[in-house]
């Protein structure tokens, strides 16, 4: 008997018909190709030999591109699917986030959502009645309690349904992408909620697109590409390499629009490389076609998905090469690859260059930025930059 | 992303995913889910009664229904069936309440699985739960219009049989027969869609073929064995007649063939519906 609160999968298989729902139609061919031995047509194979062995009270994040298998993977584990080849065995209770408002019923009460909610996720009539004010409290509903489900608003349906399901106290909890509605203040109560349950000892798996919140849940970090599994190891080196796999596949635009083209950029620190915390001086060179008063803007960030912050100049661009360059005193950036934005609008905030990624380099420095283990940091910040400009030479 | 359509490597066989049949489990497994199974009955009768203005008298309507139009018809000698001296509502009624508590667990536990396959899909559990669930929701609406016979009986002045005794152990039968029909019909609808529009033609059909409003003695004798196999159902509805008015134990002459016959539906029904469980939530 494995510990409770392992999951070990083995050589997990998985198909689904690529174009259409499997109906009786497509069992029948099955069979009747089966009988003439010819291979059969149309399948496509989602996830393919997964071997996985997830220890007692670890948090693990699954990423990954949409459709590379993560549900698919959850759903098996949860045994609400079965799998084509392979196995899945865990040892303890489960509970499974998976598409949470989907436990509702639209025409009854939230309380009597709560009880009928409850006992779906296997609990015990008089151990809801227990926590019934806990659930309410947490889904911050008050009075709405006794209306209708179908009169709330798809976030008070999400409290409501995250609140009883997060109540029970699994030993295994899966979790798939229920933070996706729910405003900011819930969200974070959520995260406190589920990072309660791993401090009770439970088992995590957590799939998410945001990959903020999983650095901030998770030790370990999977990473599925294509049905099977592209790295498995510390959270924060899956998700680099895989930031850095998901930059290919943003097309970068050439830098050069019909008034002006990015010629060069550099990015140092006081020593050569950039450092976190430390002076970097970034420099540009423009070759402009036009005469024009223009903003610069720059960006610096860890994902090539948003920037951390944003620095801007108003820039008088002249006819030919024109040298630009912007200092930061302090670099706001933790160690590790980082990617820098462009953006220059003309009068009217027409766009001269579109603001995108012109580059990527390294910082040096620690990855690790001190602050509470599951604090996400989303809001926009000011930073201090020094602009100075120079017109080099005549085109 | 590349897309791996048709892409000809796979598992090699003997990893196979293979579903054992093992009874001992699934039963221990539908035991634990008891508490599901009354979470999911209730919240189907909740939702059933919130917003009809009838509320529970739904449950009287159809069985009622075809009592009056049974006894207008026989009143007015449009139809002729023998009643064998009993008053036609009482007749009728008797056979109505186990055929419509037959008719409505399976068109409505015929699509359990299709109309909750968002839970099907989203929650662990032993998927007969939720054909059960509303077989238990019917024997409630059952037990609900089985109180208009108090009524009935008082017009008629009349009082029920002795052999009302009978009526627990006969309804057991009905009870298996019922399960292996709603058991296999819900997993076959989640696989052939347009199955869901027969299954009301072979309801009306039914009540044709099924001794509800006349005696199964309308039937030659040398057919009626063979008949109680196809439609175990036949022999239990008279028997509860006969139980409830006539004062007559079961026909186990024909029982003998029907019982067997419905055990047999429910031990086949069951092992499709295991069978293709597998792939249900692949499908929705």
């Amino acid at each position: 008997m494995s510990p409770s609160g392992e999951i070990q999968v083995q050589h997990l298989w998985k198909r689904f018909k690529a174009d259409h729902r499997l109906l009786l139609r497509d069992e029948t061919q099955r069979i009747l190709a089966k009988l003439r031995k010819r291979p059969e047509e149309g399948w496509r194979w989602v996830l393919r030999d997964i071997n996985l062995k997830i220890a007692p009270g670890e948090s693990v994040g699954l990423i990954g591109i949409n459709g590379s298998g993560k549900t698919t993977l959850l759903k098996l584990m949860s045994k609400v699917m079965f799998p084509y080849s392979g196995s899945v065995e865990y040892s303890g209770r489960v509970g499974a986030l998976l598409g949470v408002v989907a436990g509702l019923h639209h025409d009854l009460s939230g309380r009597e959502n709560v009880y009928i909610y409850g006992s779906l996720l296997g609990w015990k009539r008089k151990d809801i009645a227990q926590r019934f004010e806990e659930i309410v409290h947490f889904a911050e509903l008050g009075p709405a309690i006794d209306r209708q489900v179908k009169f709330y608003s798809s976030g008070m349906q999400m409290r409501l349904a995250f609140s009883i399901a997060s109540m029970l106290d699994p030993q295994i909890l899966l979790v798939d992408e229920v933070l996706a509605v729910g405003d900011a203040s819930f969200q974070q109560k959520s995260l406190a909620r589920m990072r309660e349950v791993l401090h009770q000892g439970a088992t995590l798996v957590y799939v998410s697109h945001d990959l903020a919140t999983v650095q901030a849940m998770c030790k370990r970090c999977i990473w599925l590409n294509n049905g099977i599994i592209e790295m498995d190891g510390p959270t924060e080196e899956v998700i680099e390499s895989y930031l850095l796999s998901l930059e290919g596949l943003i097309s970068i635009a050439t830098h050069s629009s019909s008034e002006a083209t990015l010629e060069n950029i550099s990015i140092t620190g006081k020593a050569g490389a950039p450092k976190t915390g430390e002076e970097v001086t970034i420099e540009l060179l423009l070759s402009s076609r036009d005469a024009a008063n223009s903003k610069c803007y720059l960006g610096i960030g860890q994902t090539p998905i948003t920037p951390s912050f944003v620095v801007s100049s108003p820039v008088t661009l002249s006819i030919g090469i024109n040298s630009l360059t912007c200092q930061l005193d302090s670099l706001p950036v933790p160690g590790g690859t980082a990617f820098i934005w462009l953006g220059l609008l003309g009068p009217g905030d027409d766009p001269i260059l579109q603001f995108q990624v012109v580059g990527q380099f390294e910082i040096s420095g620690s990855p690790h930025l001190d602050y509470p283990e599951g604090v996400v940091i989303s809001s926009p910040l000011y930073i201090d930059s020094h602009w100075t400009q120079h017109f080099t030479k005549s085109g | 992303m590349t897309d791996i359509v048709d892409q000809p490597l796979g598992p090699p066989r003997e990893l196979r995913f293979r579903r054992k049949l093992s009874f001992r489990v699934y039963v221990s497994e539908l035991l634990g889910a008891k508490g599901l199974l009354r979470a999911l009955s209730e919240r189907e009768i909740r939702v059933r009664y919130k917003q009809a203005y009838l509320g529970i008298a739904w449950s009287l309507l159809s069985p009622t229904v075809l009592m009056v139009v049974f006894t207008v018809l026989s009143a007015h000698s449009i139809i002729n069936i023998s009643t064998h001296g009993k008053p036609a509502y009482l007749f009728a009624y008797a056979g109505l309440i186990p055929w419509t508590f037959f008719t409505n667990a399976v068109s409505q536990g015929g699509m359990s699985l299709v109309s909750n396959l968002y839970l099907v899909n989203k929650i662990y559990c032993p998927r007969e739960v939720f054909p059960l669930s509303y077989i238990i929701v019917s024997c409630i609406d059952g037990l609900i219009s089985s109180l208009l016979l108090i009524v009935l009986f008082a017009i008629g002045h009349t009082l029920p049989s002795e052999t009302i005794y009978w009526l627990p152990i006969l309804f057991v039968f009905e009870l298996i027969f019922t399960i292996a029909v709603v058991v296999t019909t819900s997993i076959l609808v989640v696989y052939m869609r347009d199955l869901r529009h027969l299954i009301p033609i072979v309801i009306q059909f039914g009540l044709f073929a099924t001794p509800v409003m006349y005696s199964i003695t309308t039937l030659s004798p040398s057919i009626r064995g063979v008949y109680s196999i196809l439609n175990p159902l036949g022999p239990i509805i008279d028997s509860m007649r006969q139980a409830l008015l006539f004062n007559q134990g079961p026909e186990w002459n024909l029982l003998a063939f029907a019982i067997p016959s419905s055990l047999l539906y429910l031990v086949i029904g069951y092992i499709i519906f295991k069978k293709l469980e597998v792939r249900v939530a692949d499908v929705a």
